[in-house]
């Protein structure tokens, strides 16, 4: 600390300061040697001062040349520390004292290899600071020559390169380019270090009478700029330099040469390498790159432990014709105009001269791309419509989807749904959003979870399921559903499974109105049936009631007798009784048919119902004239079905033999009835007649509703038979019998199917 | 009136009604033969006396009407009293113009059905003697020769000797002697009675389309 603020209080005396270089040069001699002895192996750490800002363009291409350089050239690795002193804007040298009390802080305990010291203009205190802060380092510097005449004293740890902008070779290379130029407007800061320049262009102008120069070194920025636009163009501006302008406002060359250079009506030469790119021409430039890279070769050869005061400073400025080519075309400056050796920057590579292949192939690649293009926007438009159609498609068919009236639903192989249709959603009161990737469990609840669970693994295991259940309904209760689930296989792996659940409880309630109503549409037709039949019933009902009173009659005279035969009385009373027991079936046999109730199976003996239904018919059928044989198997097994609905059958079938057996000239019209057993083990009835038959087109047609050949018929006797037959499993048929006649038949299954 | 070993054949196929019918019958002094149907009736043995026949229309097989139509082309047939169990008018209509004594709906009253019966048994009376003359009087015209039946249908149209020779190709004489051996044959003794006879055997008159 001691050495620092002694260093310090004499830096801010000008006077002393050559005292201070030379007693910090006895701890750089000192330490230097010391620093000999390193691990080669170690990081080089390598910290670079700039006295100017780091918004100084040039400062970047020395920086550049000289790390690439560096870092190519040496094995060992590299650390750059890069410190700005920006002294050119900040001059106060109270802002150079804190800077070099915050280096001095920052690198406190660090071992710096090599201070790289770049120095611009400025008699800046950053060419003392490698020397006060880091005494036992050595320093290769890069140097402006006014800087370093000044203030450099070169010492045995010191070495560096020399450079220095050349106004008079710029002028002149661009009075060379330029050999129309009849006025030449110098532009410059009213800075002292430009005086020598300006005083070598002030020289050379004299050996240019026909060109009038002009030095615009105290104006403003602004006035510049303005003035600069309006120049005739015989004119050229050759720019040196503006830091501030004769206001004191502070600028960064390259920047104010960018501005210059836009506003100027006339182009604008430079002399800094930095300025191309930003609109200025060019001109004989110091290369800023090549004064990194000759920085950096000797930097090499002190960190290979070459004495630094035993290299000589390099003093052969790297001045380049260098151009910016866009700036030549925008002020018509051909290749031709420039100076051999003109570097050329932003040159876009000549294609046709250097790669004519290359253009060619690239030339036919373009047709064909643009052919693919064309093609490519042609299928796109095909797509896009192809798109649309199956978006379109796509949103018909989630409107299908939505609008079934059944539950659909796709579930993952995780028991989760990955998707639902409307009525899904609104059965469960939920949005598809927040359904999907619920678990099943989650939607139905415990409890209509456990109904689902065993199809759900069956499905999941690759079966298809159909099932009835009841699904709990959030608002309308438990409904009767059919649910069906599909698998979704796919390479033998079960991804999921398609659920398709339909509401079948109006279906439920629906059949069940529909057997109500078959019910009570059989019962209508009996009754059609007893009143068709009310004159043969009479008649039926007549023999007994008939025979009644004859036996009453006859009871009676036998009784008036002067002695009666009792035993012929005994057989009167008998026979009247019998006679009212018959009656009093018939009646029975006749509500039986005409009760309207809800069929009932029991087991019935076909043979006894099919005399039952004789004894009912029996004046009928004679009325009819018609003769029934029948055969009847005997020990038949019961069948299972409604005793009124079979006679019903019967009935519905006996009448209409009889009548298509009317108007026949059959002699006698027959009506053969036969039960039997069949191979299936059924028990079936057959009834033939002897009428025309049936016509082969009417066969199944007169099962059909209104179907009927009769003039009073309404055409639904068939039609409930059948009906009525499968309600009760049996099965009903017609056939022509190959004697003639048609034959119906009817089946029930039995118990015992032999 | 009625002859007491009058018989009432009663046919009727449903057994409680020909047994009580029966039984009425013969509580009321008839001698009733009962068949189960027309068959059986058809089958029976014939026996004489005074009868009639109390027929059921409707019955299976051969029906009440279709015996009935039977029994009529023979020469002679029973008086039939129907029974049906039907109101059936047309039917009852029918019957009677083919000539049924009566037609009766169950159930059948007493006095209804004995009405009937001895109403049948009394034309029976009648037309069986009016059948038994017939059948004496047809003896003996099968008597005569060809010739002599031939005369005898121009004798009863009123046709002279003369004109019946004329029609037959004959002379006078010819016819003159047939006649006398018609009258002798059939025991005679005028035209008027030889019309009678002709009459009640039912003989027809020559056609005498050129007279």
């Amino acid at each position: 600390m001691r050495a620092f603020d002694h260093g310090v209080k004499h830096v801010l005396l000008r006077r002393r300061l050559v005292l201070a270089v030379h007693v910090g040069c006895l701890f750089l001699i000192y330490s230097g040697w010391c620093a000999a002895d390193e691990n080669s192996q170690a990081p080089l750490r390598v910290l670079v001062l700039y006295d100017e800002g780091r918004d100084l363009k040039g400062l970047d291409l020395v920086k550049e040349g000289f790390e690439t350089t560096l870092l190519a050239e040496t094995e060992r690795p590299v650390e750059f520390y890069h410190e700005y002193l920006d002294a050119s804007r900040f001059q106060e040298e109270e802002h150079h004292i804190l800077f070099a009390d915050y280096l001095k802080t920052k690198y406190a305990k660090m071992r710096l290899d090599l201070v790289v010291p770049v120095i611009h203009t400025r008699m800046s205190l950053a060419s003392h600071i490698p020397r006060d802060l880091f005494p036992d380092v050595p320093i290769v510097f890069a140097s402006s020559p006014a800087s370093r005449a000044e203030t450099i004293t070169p010492v045995s740890m010191m070495t560096g390169v020399l450079f220095r902008i050349d106004a008079v070779k710029g002028l002149k290379t661009a009075l060379a380019v330029r050999p129309q130029t009849r006025r030449v407007i110098v532009v410059a800061g009213p800075d002292k270090v430009h005086s020598k320049s300006i005083a070598g262009i002030v020289d050379t102008a004299s050996s240019h009478p026909g060109i009038a120069f002009e030095y615009w070194t105290d104006r403003t920025g602004p006035q510049i700029l303005d003035a600069a636009a309006s120049l005739p163009r015989d004119s050229l501006v050759y720019y040196l330099e503006l830091y501030r302008d004769s206001e004191g406002a502070s600028y960064l060359p390259w920047q104010f040469g960018q501005s210059l250079a836009e506003a100027a009506s006339v182009p604008v030469f430079g002399v800094w390498e930095s300025y191309l790119g930003t609109g200025v021409v060019g001109g004989a430039v110091v290369s800023l790159s090549s004064l990194g890279v000759e920085t950096a070769r000797l930097a090499l050869r002190v960190l290979n432990s070459e004495r630094a005061s035993a290299i000589p400073v390099i003093d052969t400025p790297s001045v380049i014709p260098m151009f910016d080519w866009r700036a030549m075309q925008r002020w018509d400056i051909s290749m031709a105009d420039l100076p051999p050796g003109s570097v050329v920057r932003f040159r876009p590579p000549p294609l046709w001269e250097t790669h004519r292949m290359l253009v060619i192939a690239g030339s036919t690649w373009t047709v064909i791309l643009l052919i693919a293009l064309v093609t490519l926007a042609i299928q796109r438009l095909h797509w896009r419509r192809v798109e649309a159609q199956l978006q379109q498609s796509e949103q018909q068919l989630r409107l299908v989807a939505d609008s079934m009236p059944a539950l659909i639903a796709y579930v993952d192989s995780g028991q989760r749904y990955l998707w639902v249709n409307k009525t899904y959603e609104d059965w469960w009161k939920q949005r598809h959003a927040t359904m999907k990737g619920k678990h099943i469990r989650e939607v139905l609840g415990e409890e209509g979870f456990a109904t689902v669970r065993r199809h759900v693994e069956a499905v999941l295991a690759g079966k298809s399921v159909t099932f009835e259940t009841i699904m709990p309904h959030p608002t309308s209760g438990p409904r009767d559903v059919l649910v069906n689930y599909v698998p979704d296989v796919a390479e033998d792996v079960v991804r999921g499974f398609f659920a398709l659940i339909s509401d079948i409880t109006d279906l439920h309630h629906a059949r069940r109105q529909a057997e109500h109503d078959r019910a009570a549409l059989a019962h209508a037709l009996r009754l059609s049936t007893a009143a068709e039949l009310t004159t043969s019933l009479a008649h039926e009902l007549n023999q007994p009631l008939n025979a009644i009173l004859n036996n009453a009659q006859a009871g009676l005279r036998f009784l008036g007798r002067k002695a009666p035969d009792l035993k012929e009385v005994e057989e009167v009373f008998a026979d009247i009784v019998a006679n009212d027991k018959r009656a009093g079936d018939i009646i029975h046999r006749l509500r039986a048919l005409l009760r309207r109730d809800l069929p009932q199976c029991e087991a019935l003996d076909i043979n006894d119902a099919i005399g039952d239904v004789l004894d009912i018919l029996h004046s009928e059928v004679i009325n009819q004239g018609v003769l029934v044989e029948t055969d009847l198997a005997a020990h038949l097994p019961r069948v299972q079905c409604d005793r009124i609905q079979l006679q019903q059958i019967f009935i519905n079938l006996i009448i209409n033999a009889q009548q298509a057996m009317k108007g026949v000239q059959a002699d006698p019209c027959t009506l053969f009835i036969k039960t039997a057993k069949d191979a299936e083990g059924r028990v079936v009835i057959h009834l033939q007649d002897t009428g025309p038959g049936i016509e082969e087109d009417m066969r199944e047609r007169i099962f059909d509703p209104f179907k009927t050949t009769k003039a009073g018929g309404m055409g639904m006797g068939l039609t409930i038979s059948r009906s009525i037959a499968e309600a009760n499993n049996g099965t009903l048929w017609a056939e022509n019998a190959p004697e003639g006649g048609a034959r119906f038949s009817l089946a029930f299954p039995t118990g015992d199917q032999t | 009136m009625t002859e007491p070993r009058a018989t009432v054949f009663l046919v009727d196929d449903d057994a409680d009604v020909r047994r009580s019918m029966s039984r009425l019958l013969r509580s009321n002094g008839l001698h009733v033969e009962s068949f189960a149907s027309a068959h059986d009736f058809l089958n029976r043995e014939h026996s004489g006396g005074n009868a009639c026949l109390v027929l059921d229309i409707r019955m299976p097989g051969l029906s009440g009407t279709d015996l009935f139509k039977e029994l009529c082309t023979a020469d002679y047939s029973l008086p039939v009293v129907f029974v049906t169990g039907h109101g059936d008018i047309s039917t009852g209509v029918d019957a009677m113009k083919e000539g049924a004594v009566d037609f009766l709906t169950k159930p059948i009253d007493e006095e209804q059905l004995l009405n009937a019966v001895h109403a049948a048994l009394s034309r029976d009376a009648v037309e069986h003697e009016k059948h038994v003359e017939a059948n004496h009087i047809r003896k003996r015209l099968r008597e005569l020769t060809d010739r002599e039946h031939e005369v005898l249908t121009y004798v009863i149209t009123g046709m002279l000797n003369k004109q019946i020779a004329y029609a037959l190709g004959i002379s006078e004489k010819t016819v003159q002697i047939h006649r006398g051996r018609v009258t002798e044959k059939l025991g005679v003794s005028s035209v008027v009675e030889i019309l009678r006879l002709a009459e009640k055997a039912g003989v027809r008159p020559a056609s005498t389309s050129n007279s």
